[in-house]
């Protein structure tokens, strides 16, 4: 049986090709995600294998509406640091704190998937997009190289 | 108002009890317990589960945790809180998810939290990150972003070992 090192255990986890050998032949493998092989091989996607981290459609369109309106939105300094709800395009409201604004969302009956909630101030990013943070865990020092 | 009161944290390792776990806390690691409860109730829940965390101003973002430990620790499954994007940890995407976490207060000097105080939420707005087992914190890491986010004033008192974690005091306040 072949065993996995932690180093090659998460390589596989983050999708990484990684190298192994059978120790009775000798024989090297490269071992591949399922997903990672299908998207070299080219084979269909299935409606079950969706991107377990999609963002709903839903919960994309309301965080695009949010993104569209912020530079408006934080031209107003009553804005700052307050909620606003967008439910798809919609705007549907702004308020000092969350607890009003997902009251509405009950009231209405949104689905969970269906809106988004944010604060209302400057940020980097689209809220869509994936951030690069500060690693944790044993790999934390993986990034430091010796001066040459 | 203050949340945090003079929370003591230590040179030694101490060793806490966590829903049928003995969680080890590391020699100068602070120590704060929080709950997790689905994205806006109206109010806290005196039912929901408080477990550790460690306040590491080093974690850039604003909570991670473990999936086995969100499951066991708070009885959440993520499936139950909604979806907020994604970040990157050494290229690896890892899932953000709406929810609510709240802070609780100690008893002023003393680790131990208040019994009878209501915690403190913290609003988490682009979610919390939840890892996969394989990678996870050791413990679940309160980070700064959640500080800064919520206008937290932080200190940490390296000449008593206590780390105090306070609002931030109305512009008109006389007195600093």
């Amino acid at each position: 049986m072949i065993e996995l090192t932690p180093e090659q255990r998460q390589a596989a986890e983050q999708g990484e090709p990684v190298r192994v050998v059978d120790p009775a032949t000798q024989d090297a493998y490269v071992l591949l995600r399922p997903e990672v092989f299908d998207r070299l091989t080219g084979a269909p996607h299935s409606a079950d294998e969706e991107d377990p981290f999609e963002i709903p459609p839903g919960i994309l369109r309301s965080m695009q509406a949010y993104w569209r309106d912020l530079p408006e939105l934080l031209k107003s300094r009553r804005n700052g640091d307050k909620w606003v709800l967008y439910h798809g395009d919609e705007r549907v409201g702004i308020e000092r704190d969350k607890v009003t604004l997902m009251r509405e969302v009950a009231r209405r009956g949104i689905a969970g998937d269906a809106y988004y909630v944010a604060v209302i101030h400057d940020r980097a990013l689209p809220p869509w997009e994936p951030e690069e943070i500060e690693p944790i865990g044993p790999s934390r020092f993986d990034d430091y190289q010796e001066e040459p | 108002m203050k949340i945090l009161d003079r929370l003591p944290y230590s040179h030694e390792p101490v060793t806490l009890a966590v829903r049928g776990d003995a969680v080890k806390v590391k020699p100068y690691q602070i120590v704060v317990w929080v709950s997790i409860s689905v994205e806006g109730l109206p109010a806290w829940d005196p039912r929901t589960p408080r477990f550790p965390a460690i306040l590491d101003t080093g974690h850039n973002h604003n909570f991670a945790i473990g999936r086995s430990q969100l499951l066991r620790w708070t009885g959440l499954d993520p499936r139950l809180l909604a979806p907020r994007g994604t970040i990157r940890d050494k290229g690896q995407r890892l899932p953000l998810h709406a929810a609510d976490l709240w802070l609780f207060p100690n008893r002023p000097g003393f680790p131990d939290v208040r019994v009878d105080a209501e915690p403190y939420r913290l609003r988490v707005e682009d979610g919390i990150a939840i890892y996969p087992d394989a990678s996870a914190p050791r413990l679940p890491l309160l980070g700064l972003r959640a500080l800064t986010l919520n206008r937290l004033r932080t200190v940490i008192d390296g000449d008593r070992m206590q780390a105090s974690i306070g609002t931030a005091l109305p512009w008109w306040w006389p007195f600093s």
